[in-house]
């Protein structure tokens, strides 16, 4: 249940079009895994397609990455979890500290205050969501290098490259490329390693 | 370790959320198809998909006993299938904590029980499978119901194997309050002055053997679409739709046994299988047409005598005869025997003999070949009216015979539907 309100509170705080739709779309499939698995999952996957395709981000190296990410991409991803794993507990406990955000967002649209707060508060409770959802196979350390170079070796080469060729990687497209190239080939020899293995 | 649809489904949709990405200029679809695949990886690599299997629970001969199987294993899910050969049984999975298979069992005999588990393993997010086997061993204990149960079968066995001309005989018994009433035989009651009731038959071990002929009588015919073989085919066939005991199926000429098929098995078979292996085989056998029907009008002797002009080898060694030896080896049960009664039927008469002497119960499904092969224009020729009434009173001497030596004889015509057959059946037993 903190895993569907943490995604439903990041969709909430971040600026998108057709927010209230996608919101529906993402309770929908709560609804449905109840009854068949398969459904709800079907409607969730539609549901971030059609996400991914509102929240625009023009370059990797602006602040807009660090906030999607961050209010997006892993609740989604720790939603997805939640989705497969059919874990929806209701934790009046859980429920209670993980809607701080909501009640914080709240205070500040009243008050009218500027909201770098809310982040703060966000990214603790994300970060015990993590904590929570991984808590009962705990990855080897092995495993948690993996995933995290996975992510950080791509964007760490391309960032290098940016310095370098400044105006060739401006555009979007170019950016993709370099960081899927170089994702596919991470994942291509970690596979072959572990084959050799 | 194996991939389910789920983990296909989001393998794609991480492709084509790269995709979008790259088409539409914008990161987040990227790095979103980028995080379902890391989430695949790092899910592959958590999951653990091992169960330890535990029995529990004593087993009891010829009674209902109930074992627990327990599948120990940290976030799992078991889709398991239970089966064994030494006797029936069902199940019940329970969820819970750990996931717990109730089974309920009826072992045929007392001594080892073996259990077969076979299925797969999922991990909790049905991303991952693996299959799972494993063999158990138990001992059955035992009990009052299995020794009844053996008592009464001897006691079929020695009426039985004494040759007694008619097989109901053992199967009747005196009336007692809280029999059913239907299965009161009043025919033989009225004959003894006494209520005899029918006893249920312990159809369980019984092997039921199928013959099918498809000697050189068989192979002939006049009309294509009037095929005996294609007939004695499809009567096997819905023969073995009933038939829930082992099965042997054995195919044989006029001088030799052509094909053995066993099949065992505690549920049920799967019939598709055996009828494709049958016409199989069946394509080899070469149909033989024929320009013009004459029925046979010799007589049982002189077909038999006819054997003098072959080699020695196969001389007194005729198909149906091996088969009978070949059965006299084995457990006792039903034999079912397709023919037309054309050829070779002075070792039918030795087989069944040999048969119902052993305690056999034998039943011959005997087609009218005429019927075949001849229309009603046909039978406008004078000549040919004269043979078939000839061939007609052999066949009526046949049949007595095989009568009176204990077999239970169905004619069956071409214009037999299933339906008749059965009622005919039904009148003869």
């Amino acid at each position: 249940m903190y895993r569907l309100l943490l995604l439903l509170e990041g969709i909430l705080f971040i600026y998108i079009p057709y927010k209230s739709y996608i919101l529906l779309g993402i309770l929908l499939s709560f609804i449905l895994v109840y009854f068949k698995k398969s459904w709800g999952f079907l409607i969730y996957l539609i549901t971030l397609l059609w996400l991914s395709n509102l929240v625009l981000v023009r370059s990797i190296l602006s602040l807009n990455i660090l906030y999607t990410t961050v209010y997006l991409l892993i609740p989604a991803i720790l939603y997805l979890d939640a989705l497969l794993k059919r874990d929806f507990k209701l934790d009046l406990k859980l429920l209670g500290i993980f809607s701080i955000p909501l009640l914080v967002y709240l205070l500040l649209s009243v008050l009218n205050i500027d909201r770098e707060i809310l982040t703060l508060t966000y990214v603790p409770l994300l970060i015990y969501g993590i904590y929570l959802n991984f808590k009962d196979n705990i990855p080897r350390l092995n495993t948690f290098i993996k995933i995290s170079t996975g992510v950080l070796i791509p964007v760490l080469f391309l960032y290098l490259l940016y310095i370098n060729f400044p105006d060739l990687l401006s555009y979007p497209r170019s950016q993709i490329s370099i960081l899927l190239g170089f994702t596919g080939l991470y994942l291509l020899l970690y596979k072959i390693r572990s084959i050799n293995h | 370790m194996d991939t389910t649809t789920y983990s296909k489904t989001l393998l794609r949709f991480g492709i084509i959320c790269c995709a979008c990405g790259y088409i539409l200029n914008n990161f987040f679809g990227t790095l979103l198809g980028i995080f379902i695949f890391l989430y695949l990886y790092f899910i592959q690599d958590i999951a653990y998909l091992k169960i330890e299997g535990k029995l529990e629970g004593t087993l009891k001969e010829r009674q209902c006993s109930k074992i627990v199987f327990k599948a120990h294993g940290g976030n799992t899910i078991p889709a398991l299938d239970f089966s064994s050969p030494h006797g029936t049984l069902s199940y019940l999975l329970l969820k819970g904590d750990n996931w717990r298979y109730i089974i309920n069992v009826i072992p045929f005999k007392k001594g080892e029980f073996i259990l077969d588990v076979k299925g797969k393993v999922y991990d909790i997010r049905e991303l991952f499978s693996e299959d799972y086997s494993n063999s158990f061993k138990l001992q059955v204990e035992p009990s009052v119901e299995g020794l009844k149960y053996h008592i009464e079968k001897e006691n079929q066995l020695t009426l039985l194997s004494k040759g007694t001309p008619d097989p109901e005989i053992g199967e009747l018994k005196l009336y007692e309050v809280g029999d059913d009433p239907r299965r009161i035989d009043w025919k033989r009651s009225l004959k003894v002055n006494k209520l005899l009731v029918r006893k249920l038959q312990h159809l369980e071990d019984r092997s039921i053997y199928l013959l099918l002929d498809v000697g050189s009588s068989m192979r002939r015919f006049a009309k294509r679409d009037r095929n005996k073989l294609d007939y004695a085919l499809s009567l096997l066939l819905s023969i073995l739709a009933g038939i829930k005991e082992d099965l042997h199926i054995i195919l044989y000429e006029d001088y030799r046994i052509r094909k053995k098929y066993l099949f065992r098995k505690v549920g049920g078979y799967p019939k598709r299988d055996i009828f494709k292996k049958i016409l199989e085989d069946l394509e080899d056998i070469k149909t033989v047409p024929l320009e013009k029907y004459i029925p046979n009008t010799r007589g049982v002797c002189k077909g038999y005598k006819n054997q003098i002009d072959l080699p020695s080898i196969v001389r007194g060694n005729s198909g149906i005869l091996q088969c009978a030896k070949l059965l006299s080896k084995m457990k006792i049960g039903t034999v079912i025997v397709i023919t037309d009664l054309e050829s070779n039927i002075l070792p039918l008469f030795k087989s069944v003999d040999i048969l119902s002497k052993k305690g056999f119960k034998v039943v011959i499904y005997a087609l009218y070949t005429p019927s075949f092969n001849l229309d009603e224009k046909d039978l406008l020729e004078e000549d040919i009216l004269l043979k078939l009434y000839k061939h007609y009173k052999n066949r009526e001497k046949i049949i007595k015979n095989l009568r009176r030596r204990g077999a239970i004889v169905v004619d069956v015509s071409y214009r037999d539907s299933i339906k008749d057959i059965l009622n005919k059946v039904n009148r003869r037993t």
